[in-house]
């Protein structure tokens, strides 16, 4: 045991660590070679790549999709996820239970299941592949993570809170608009990036529900399947900072606000890319 | 706001509606009912049951004027074609390979963090690992290629140190496949783990070990049992992904060891007329592994005795 | 509007929840600047019975008048009686000022007259320095003063305070009570404090309601409820008591006479609390204190003897109490002041004055 706990047990860890960080800093060094080639050893260096892939045009477009996708996904699921935890928070029992299953049901589907289902009922109501289908199709996915965030804090919420509110002279209007959504903020922001995260890295969805039109992911997918060069390991490199930047500044704030373990990102998890 | 609200209540009709809502609790219930009832029944719901519906149409869509004809022959092609059945059943030991080699390279480090590590050091190492953890499927398939290619960085390496026969065939193998699989499920079940391993008492084990217990029985009969939960629900979330992916396997796997979920991807991507046999067998794959996990979770939660073990 | 009308009255209200009768016709008038207590243990229906009168809960029949003006159908927003909750329930994303001012806010009063009104209160509780404090910025006994504050500031027509002390330790409590005894007196609002300790309610309230599976069983002042109780429940819940089953042997010239465990009591008739007068071969309970009984050897017609054998004494410094056993399994508490007992441990008479008990009658 003594041994396990003063070698074995950190040589594992600090492998791990390795293993979860070496691709990522290779990829990274990868984007600086002077060539055209991703290839190793990296004889010559650049910058050139991550100056280039900035002002490529096909990137661009593609991050202004995700963009916008996310921002439309994560604005409907907080919407709609709302309303379902103040359902949710509502029923008991049995009921409760089936409520739950039915909210989470979307996140024990396969990824490519959930988007072909989606397809062929985007097909019959006749909405168009594209930017709102895979919007769409992001919002059913995070839905149920803005439900278990925001009903985690409604449930810290004392139910006499509402009532003092009503007591002191507040219609229902405004004990929602000056109570119970400011209470709730904090999960809303934490559900917010979230949501915002997971749409803009998912992939499945963006390819099955989407159209002309590519996310990030899915031109990355495309231009992966016809070779690469050093500008996609750059352009990846960026995407990577920013997106991991955004995660722990995320974990942090929902940590700092108290909003308990059972609503940070890690512990509720996400079941789909 | 508020003082718009308040304002508001200057009108009859505003307070009318105001008492009227506040008074009846079967209004209430449905105007907070309406957007989730109409929302998971459009989106969580109809979706599956109109996909149960196509897989037994023998076309889809279906032609102008022709009535529909109803057929199980999409179902019976998935038992006729071994091609298909193969690739089924490679899908789920794949899956299941991958979770158990994840549970084992995730559960030192897990243990390590919530148990091992100094103390004052544990948020910080446990941050440390979870950071690449909202990097996506396709950069983490990225990255490994540009480990294991030919010309990557692995391969260079072993040319460097002079090892004879370089480049190997890395990539494009069950091998590579799993090394970018586990690379992209352990933070899955790192944090289930990591959960269930930290609400155990280190006292416990001080017991335990008080009592005489040695090392390995204190292994495998306090943390064990105690992280149950934890690895039931880490093995759970692993193998539903796993089982899932679309994308990591077309980048990193043989071209020759197609898993189903890449089947029905490839079915759906082809003509809308095929779209009937890919819902059949979006079923089956859907069925079978929710079954399967169920079988799992079952057969782990019956064995669970008191919480004192 | 004159004084006379009650701030607060409730007409036979009723509430059940399926076979069970929470609220049992209960009818009670509260006067302007009364200090009520609703006495009771858990679940005898006092909160649900504030709940009702703020329309938080739904009474299922009876009339609530507030001021005189009839409120059973009004909605809670709507109802000028304001209540102080037992968690307190502050807004935590507000701070203290926000939070007196809430009230205010709500009744449309403008942005300068709101601060002044919050200020006037901060001073009324003695924090005039915390307004910009956030509620889990400040202790238990300063959210608790918070929470009245912001009860009191759209100047309600009564307040209603349901357990507020409950979650505070016992030195503060007491701090507490006299600051709310001192509050209330001040501003002069009718409160209705609900409460299941009966040395809270002793010692705050112009009146006690006693409450039991309900009903209201005895209204009246802490002094009347103590001395008189109407039911063996008001006798035991109120205060420590040592209940003597018996039997009504004969009443005459102004003396009930009763018969327990082999021996008669001659008790003045006026010592009957309960309601309804006895008659020969009637039930009932003789309700005496512990502090009644002493070790003074006097034995006349006025007294009575209490003869058995000590089996446990505990001192607590100002007082001692005794257990004594009589025989037929009967036991005794004595409440005394140390040394006005002797320390017997073998058998012990003690005495009562006959005007020191009570008569209860009792229905089986």
């Amino acid at each position: 045991m003594k041994f396990l706990r003063r070698l074995a047990l950190p040589g594992l860890f600090w492998l791990f660590v390795a293993y979860m960080f070496l691709p990522l800093a290779v990829m990274a060094a990868m984007g600086f070679r002077d060539s055209n080639f991703v290839a190793f050893p990296i004889q010559a260096w650049t910058t050139q790549w991550y100056r280039e892939v900035l002002f490529d045009r096909d990137i661009l477009a593609s991050l202004w999709l995700s963009a916008q996708v996310a921002l439309l996904s994560t604005t409907i699921s907080i919407l709609v996820g709302l309303p379902v935890a103040f359902l949710t928070a509502r029923t008991s029992g049995l009921l409760r239970g089936a409520l739950v299953a039915l909210v989470v049901l979307p996140a024990f589907l396969p990824v490519v299941v959930s988007a072909i289902a989606l397809r062929i009922f985007i097909g019959r109501i006749g909405l168009e592949t594209g930017m709102l289908a895979i919007a769409f199709g992001h919002a059913v996915a995070s839905m149920p993570f803005v439900v278990v965030m925001v009903l985690t804090r409604l449930n810290s919420m004392g139910q006499n809170m509402a009532d003092a509110a009503r007591n002191l002279g507040a219609d229902d209007l405004i004990v929602l608009f000056r109570i119970v959504l400011p209470y709730l903020s904090p999960a809303l922001l934490g559900a917010f990036m979230f949501c915002m995260l997971l749409s803009f890295e998912d992939f499945v969805r963006s390819f099955f529900l989407g159209g002309f039109e590519q996310t990030f992911p899915v031109l990355l997918f495309s231009r992966l399947r016809f070779g690469f060069d050093p500008g996609l390991a750059a352009i990846s490199t960026i995407i990577l900072i920013v997106t991991t930047g955004f995660g722990l500044y995320a974990e942090r704030f929902i940590r700092s606000r108290r909003l308990g373990r059972d609503t940070s990102l890690s512990a509720t998890g996400k079941t789909n890319d | 706001m508020t003082r718009l609200l308040i304002s508001l209540r200057r009108f009859a009709l505003y307070r009318g509606l105001l008492e009227l809502y506040g008074r009846s609790p079967l209004l209430r219930l449905i105007l907070v009912a309406i957007i989730p009832v109409l929302w998971i029944g459009a989106t969580n719901i109809t979706p599956l049951f109109q996909m149960v519906e196509i897989s037994f149409y023998d076309r889809y869509p279906v032609p102008q004027g022709e009535p529909i004809e109803w057929t199980g022959r999409h179902y019976a092609t998935f038992f006729e074609r071994p091609l298909y059945i193969t690739a089924f059943l490679r899908s789920f030991i794949f899956a299941s390979l991958a979770t158990i080699v994840t549970l084992i390279v995730v559960f030192p480090v897990a243990y390590y963090i919530s148990k091992a590590a100094p103390k004052n050091m544990r948020t910080r190492l446990l941050l440390l690992v979870v950071a690449p953890f909202w990097v996506s499927e396709i950069i983490r398939s990225f990255a490994w290629i540009v480990m294991l290619a030919n010309r990557g960085a692995v391969n260079s390496f072993f040319s460097l140190i002079g090892m004879p026969g370089t480049p190997f065939d890395l990539l494009y193998n069950n091998v590579s496949l799993t090394i970018g699989v586990v690379y992209l499920t352990s933070l899955y079940m790192l944090l289930p783990l990591y959960a269930a391993l930290e609400k155990i008492d280190d006292n416990l084990l001080e017991a335990a070990a008080n009592l005489g217990a040695p090392a390995w029985q204190r292994f495998f009969r306090v943390v064990l049992p105690l992280s149950r939960e934890g690895i039931v629900a880490g093995c759970t979330l692993v193998f539903l992904l796993v089982i899932g992916l679309y994308a990591m396997p077309q980048l990193l796997g043989g071209p020759s060891n197609t898993l189903f979920a890449s089947t029905i991807g490839q079915i759906f991507s082809k003509a809308g007329d095929s779209w009937p046999l890919g819902s059949a067998f979006s079923i089956i794959l859907t069925g079978s592994a929710l079954a399967y996990v169920g079988l799992f979770v079952a057969l782990f939660q019956r064995k669970r005795r008191g919480r004192a073990a | 509007m004159t004084d006379t009308v009650p701030a607060i009255e409730l007409r036979n209200i009723s509430k059940a929840y399926g076979a069970l009768r929470v609220i049992d016709d209960v009818s009670l008038t509260v006067d302007k600047g009364v200090f009520i207590t609703l006495l009771g243990p858990s679940g005898c229906g006092k909160s649900t019975l504030l709940r009702s009168i703020v329309g938080l809960a739904q009474p299922d029949s009876g009339e609530i008048l507030v001021d005189g003006k009839d409120i059973t159908r009004a909605v809670a927003h709507n109802r000028p009686v304001k209540m102080v909750f037992q968690d307190y329930a502050l807004f935590p994303h507000m701070t203290v000022t926000q939070n007196i001012g809430f009230g205010c806010e709500m009744q449309g009063m403008g942005r300068k007259a709101i601060a002044d009104r919050c200020q006037e209160l901060l001073d009324l509780i003695r924090l005039p320095d915390l307004g910009n404090r956030y509620p889990d910025a400040l202790s238990g006994g300063q959210r608790q003063r918070v929470a009245l504050a912001r009860a009191l500031a759209p100047d309600p027509s009564a307040l209603l305070l349901d357990e507020p002390l409950g979650a505070l330790d016992l030195k503060l409590r007491q701090d507490m009570q006299r600051e709310l005894k001192s509050i209330q007196r001040r501003t002069e609002k009718t409160f209705v404090f609900v409460t299941h300790d009966q040395e809270e309610a002793m010692s705050m309230s112009d009146l006690v309601a006693v409450m039991n599976k309900g009903r209201i069983e005895q209204l009246d002042t802490p002094q009347n409820v103590y001395a008189n109780p109407v039911s063996e429940f008001v006798a035991s819940f109120v205060g420590a008591a040592n209940l003597f089953p018996a039997s009504v042997t004969a009443v005459e010239g102004g003396e009930i006479r009763l018969e327990t465990a082999g021996t008669e009591w001659t008790i003045p008739a006026n010592r009957v609390t309960s309601p309804h007068a006895l008659k020969p071969g009637d039930s009932a309970t003789v309700v005496i204190r512990p502090e009644a009984l002493s070790a003074q050897a006097e034995h006349n017609g006025h007294h009575i003897r209490l003869c058995g054998k000590v089996t446990e004494q505990t001192y607590f410094g100002d007082r001692v109490h005794l257990h004594l056993e009589l025989a037929g399994d009967q036991s005794v508490l004595i409440d005394a002041r140390p040394g006005t007992l002797e320390a017997a441990s073998g058998e012990m008479t003690v005495t009562c004055r006959t005007e020191d008990v009570a008569v209860i009658a009792r229905k089986d």
